[in-house]
């Protein structure tokens, strides 16, 4: 039930937003504030306080699913609007709805425009993002799946940069085309279940029970697998994210880069996994191989931006290359390592696109070019930057140094040689990393002449950034309670690949 | 003729009455409003009598009426939806036409055409003979015509528009001519090769004879297929579409674009299964290849348009396309239970075709420029920033195009699932992968639309452009209402097409 009232709530306040504008134009503001706020309180209380109980009933309880829904929804085909909460989608819940806040706080003093259809189109997409990661019927999930991108499209084509209008429409078209990939290989799942069962259902754990081919299992694995990646991004489909990071507000890009982005590799995990495990054993190296791909190019890219959010952008797909990475190693480490880096990067990206558009906000550019040396100006926000590029970089004892290392063991143990290449991606992030932070905030300080004696942040932004940088230390420092809260789902996909993987063997040994 | 099949044939017969009864009235009072009224009700009337049809239906299969006309559950459910869709044309026009600035001396016999290319449409969906297809094809298209060529101007400042109208009747008619003739030419090879046009001896003949072959049925069945494909506008008999709808007027052109095509297609499926010529592997093959350009090229075509009514009148080409996956997928059902589930894909695709095309038709007629006095303003550019304007019917004609683009919460994505699942389960990948990729070149132009609507207004002052809906504003909220309550809960709607 508590997912239900959350995403009631956010809907109903997403609506409310966009009436109250006409008395002030900070209400929505507020209204957005503190929907999403008691969203998070709600989601905290209803569903980890249960548990909390009993310290065990995390790791050992006997159901699966912490809460779950299921109402009758279109009965012609089986259809059900069925919700349900685990370890993955409770942390992903909680990473959504924080920096939900976040992105509200951030666009504080930014957006001027509409303000309530603003934030109306900020909540839809959170109802869209917590629909996806709780939706345990595939039909549920694509809807949700859809209902996420049009407000964000919005939010992108109305409140965005120069190009805006271009950088909406490539980020629709790519996440589009490929859902609808992923709609055929769903029906066809469907539609197999149904002949084998003669049961018509969309329910995912009916689902994990079809039986399929080896080429039928292949060809709707990648039906899902093309989906995803567009999304999180993997190489070859990077390229819609560039742009729409670049031209997003900075609330749209928080909730791009943090939340997302995340709902692609969530997909991989919750779904292509466990639907499709042989096909995605035989599959791994390929996607490993592009996993690296993107570690390497995003880094080399992000090297050669001279705009702010582009920088990030590259470097976002660089580090969900390891996300990426760790999902297809096939090892309960590794695939601990990615969700642990699916909530770091969340939170690490969400700050500096946070920094880049105070940045930009005081001294109305991105560009490298332009502006440089800032600590001398802006001495708190040179602080905060070097504090979360560090972050990225990997510093050992913040989050994301903890999630790569157990990705890159994890994935050392199954596939020496890709583990070691992709080492290399911490070096080059080593490397533009630091060359960001040495234009950005050091050397000869370059501000151009209009906005002269930029102010330093304001309270409101050093609390946040300062909240989420306690956030990276705690986990960097203590990482165990999310991968015990993750522990029970990456048991669950992992076992049975595993258990595969055994039979394979034992085949092998006994035609030898 | 029977007492059974004279109650069958009441919605026709009603239908026919009422259009003389409203020509008698005609000879003696002019009133407009009086016309909708009567035209609205002589609808209603047929609505009435299809409810009834479909009662008498209850433990038959169908009620043959003559050789010419059969009634079935398919033919009720199409027939209702005909009707439905001539009701919410007729309101739309009562706006249209009675705009100040479009100066239209004589109304009335507008709803007199209206009436007749409905009751074409009737004849041609419950046709089960050539000669009963042929007749209800050609009541329709001349209607059409006229209609086409509407707006007669009373002042010269609205010559721009009766000129375009003109062309695009005058194209109609020799196209359309045309394709009647090659339509004739193929039912006349087909008469020859098999001594009968009534449905039932063509099923008996195709079923018995050893293979379906020789050269006088596939050319029979290519011409018929040009002829018809001409009227959906299926590439490449596409030609006509746009500038007909950019000319006719925009009533019209949502008649043209729902229920003259509805009818065609629905007549088509039903002449292409009960006689089985749709396995004819030529057939099969031809079409396939038409489907694909279609969805192809419609989309393509639309990428570069300004114009609001080209860009729908190529979208409503694709669309189309799309429709025939569903058509296609009755092949893959050849034994159990042929086609039941096609057919509701494609009921329930026409439905929500039926209603966004409709819907998005009523909002760019009631798009005006009111400082310069132009009723029709149908170029893009004075689209920009009409959301900050006109917040509410925007937001309609918003939902509308994404249900075009086949997004969630609309009945345009309930329609484009259920074509994914017949064509799943007939097994057409290709033809799945096309309608993927026609899409995503789809996605573009409506999202152009999209942002061009919702962009900030430009500083060097407004287009000028707003909305001034009066009465479509009730069409046009009641059909976005119907498109979000059956896109978000369907199960009514899926019972009410399996009910008929």
């Amino acid at each position: 039930m508590t997912i239900i009232t959350i995403l009631l709530l956010l809907s109903v306040a997403s609506l409310i937003a966009c009436w109250v504008e006409r008395f002030n134009t900070d209400l929505p503001r507020w209204v957005a504030l503190f929907a999403v706020a008691i969203s998070l309180l709600l989601a905290v209380s209803g569903l980890e306080a249960p548990l909390a109980f009993d310290q065990q009933a995390l790791i050992s309880s006997s159901a699966h699913w912490w809460q779950s829904v299921s109402y009758v929804w279109i009965e012609r085909f089986g259809i059900e609007f069925a919700l349900a909460v685990d370890g993955l989608s409770y942390l992903l819940l909680i990473l959504t709805l924080v920096l939900g806040i976040f992105s509200v706080l951030c666009s504080w003093t930014e957006v001027q425009y509409r303000v309530g259809l603003f934030h109306c189109n900020l909540l839809l997409t959170l109802v869209g993002v917590v629909g996806v990661f709780c939706a345990v019927d595939l039909f549920v999930f694509f809807f949700f799946w859809e209902v996420m991108l049009i407000p964000m499209v919005l939010l992108i084509s109305i409140w965005g940069h120069e190009k805006r209008a271009y950088a909406a429409i490539k980020f629709f078209i790519f996440t589009q085309a490929s859902s609808l990939l992923m709609l055929i290989s769903i029906v066809a799942l469907v539609l197999l279940h149904h002949q084998q069962t003669g049961q018509m259902t969309f329910n995912y754990e009916s689902l994990l029970n079809t039986q399929l081919s080896d080429t039928q299992g292949y060809w709707l694995m990648l039906g899902f697998f093309i989906a995803f990646t567009v999304k999180i991004p993997v190489v070859p489909v990077h390229s819609w994210l560039p742009d729409a990071h670049t031209q997003a507000p900075t609330a749209g890009s928080v909730i791009l880069a943090a939340v997302l982005l995340k709902t692609g590799a969530y997909g991989l995990i919750r779904f292509t996994l466990p639907l499709f495990a042989q096909a995605s054993i035989e599959f791994a190296p390929v996607a490993m191989v592009l996993a690296i791909a993107g570690i390497l190019y995003g880094a080399k890219l992000a090297f050669a931006q001279s705009d702010m959010k582009r920088f990030i952008a590259y470097s976002s797909i660089s580090h969900m290359g390891f996300v990426l990475l760790g999902i297809y190693a096939m090892n309960a480490v590794a695939l601990a390592g990615a969700v642990l880096q699916m909530i770091a990067h969340g939170i690490s990206t969400a700050a500096l696109f946070m920094l880049a558009g105070m940045v930009a906000q005081r001294l109305h550019t991105r560009d490298l070019q332009v502006i440089g040396g800032l600590a001398s100006a802006m001495p708190k926000l040179a602080a905060f930057g070097l504090f979360f590029i560090v972050a990225s970089l990997g510093l050992p004892g913040l989050a994301n140094f903890a999630a790569e290392f157990l990705v890159l063991l994890g994935s050392f143990s199954t596939q020496p040689v890709y583990a070691v290449i992709a080492a290399l991606g911490l070096i080059a992030g080593a490397v533009y990393c630091l060359a960001l932070l040495q234009r950005l905030y050091w050397g000869k300080q370059k501000i151009p002449t209009a906005y002269r004696a930029p102010k330093d942040l304001t309270l409101r932004e050093s609390a946040s950034l300062l909240i989420l940088a306690l956030a990276l230390v705690y986990f960097g420092l203590r990482p165990q309670p999310l991968l015990d809260a993750a522990q029970r789902t990456i048991d669950g996909v992992i076992e049975p690949m595993l258990a595969y993987k055994q039979s394979q063997i034992l085949l092998v040994k006994e035609s030898q | 003729m029977s007492r059974l099949e004279l109650m069958a044939l009441l919605p026709i017969g009603t239908l026919a009455l009422m259009v003389v009864v409203m020509l008698l009235v005609l000879c003696y009072v002019r009133h407009h409003l009086l016309f909708l009224l009567l035209t609205l009700f002589a609808l209603f009337l047929t609505y009435l009598g299809m409810d009834n049809s479909a009662g008498l239906l209850i433990g038959k299969e169908s009620i043959a009426i003559t050789p010419l006309l059969l009634v079935d559950s398919s033919v009720v459910l199409f027939s209702k939806l005909t009707v439905l869709g001539c009701m919410a044309v007729a309101f739309h026009a009562y706006r249209y036409f009675g705009h100040k600035e479009r100066h239209v001396v004589k109304v009335e016999e507008f709803y007199l055409l209206l009436l007749m290319a409905c009751l074409g449409a009737l004849v041609l969906i419950g046709s089960f003979h050539f000669a009963g297809f042929f007749l209800g094809l050609e009541i329709m298209s001349i209607s059409l015509f006229a209609l086409i060529a509407y707006p007669l101007a009373k002042t010269p400042s609205n010559n721009y528009a009766l000129h375009h109208s003109l062309e695009a009747a005058m194209k109609y008619l020799v196209l359309s001519s045309i394709a009647s003739a090659f339509l004739l030419l193929g039912i006349a090879f087909l008469y020859a090769q098999t001594g009968t046009l009534s449905l039932a001896g063509l099923q008996q003949y195709f079923y018995s004879a050893a293979q379906l072959s020789g050269v006088y049925i596939s050319a029979a069945l290519l011409l018929l297929l040009v002829g018809v494909g001409f009227k959906l506008s299926l590439v490449p008999f596409h030609w006509w579409t746009p500038d007909v709808y950019q000319g006719a007027p925009t009533p019209v052109t949502a008649l043209v674009a729902t229920v003259a095509k509805g009818a065609v297609v629905v007549a088509l499926m039903r002449y292409f299964v009960v006689t089985g010529a749709i396995w004819h592997s030529e057939v099969l093959t031809v079409l396939t290849v038409i489907v694909v350009a279609t969805m192809l090229v419609g989309n393509l075509l639309a990428l570069t348009q300004h114009n609001i009514k080209r860009l729908l009148a190529y979208s409503s080409i694709a669309h189309v396309g799309y429709l025939f996956v569903a058509f296609l997928a009755v092949t893959g059902f050849r034994t159990a239970d042929y086609g039941s589930f096609s057919l509701e894909a494609i009921a329930i695709y026409i439905v929500a075709y039926f209603v966004t095309t409709l819907g998005a038709f009523a909002v760019v007629s009631a798009v005006s420029d009111q400082r310069k006095y132009v009723a029709d303003v149908y170029d893009l550019r004075h689209y920009r920033g009409l959301f900050w304007r006109a917040p509410w019917i925007t937001v309609c004609f918003i939902l509308m195009l994404l249900s075009l683009a086949g997004i969630p919460l609309t009945l345009g994505f309930i329609g484009k699932f259920y074509l994914f699942a017949a064509g799943a389960k007939s097994g057409l990948w290709g033809l799945l992968l096309a309608i993927v990729l026609g899409s995503a070149i789809g996605l573009y132009y409506y999202l152009r639309v999209i942002i061009v609507l919702v962009q900030k207004e430009s500083a060097e002052g407004l287009p000028g452009s707003t909305v001034s809906a009066g009465m479509d504003a009730a069409l046009i909220f009641g059909l976005t209402t119907v498109l979000v309550v059956f896109g978000v809960y369907p199960t009514p709607l899926i019972d009410w097409v399996s009910l008929q």
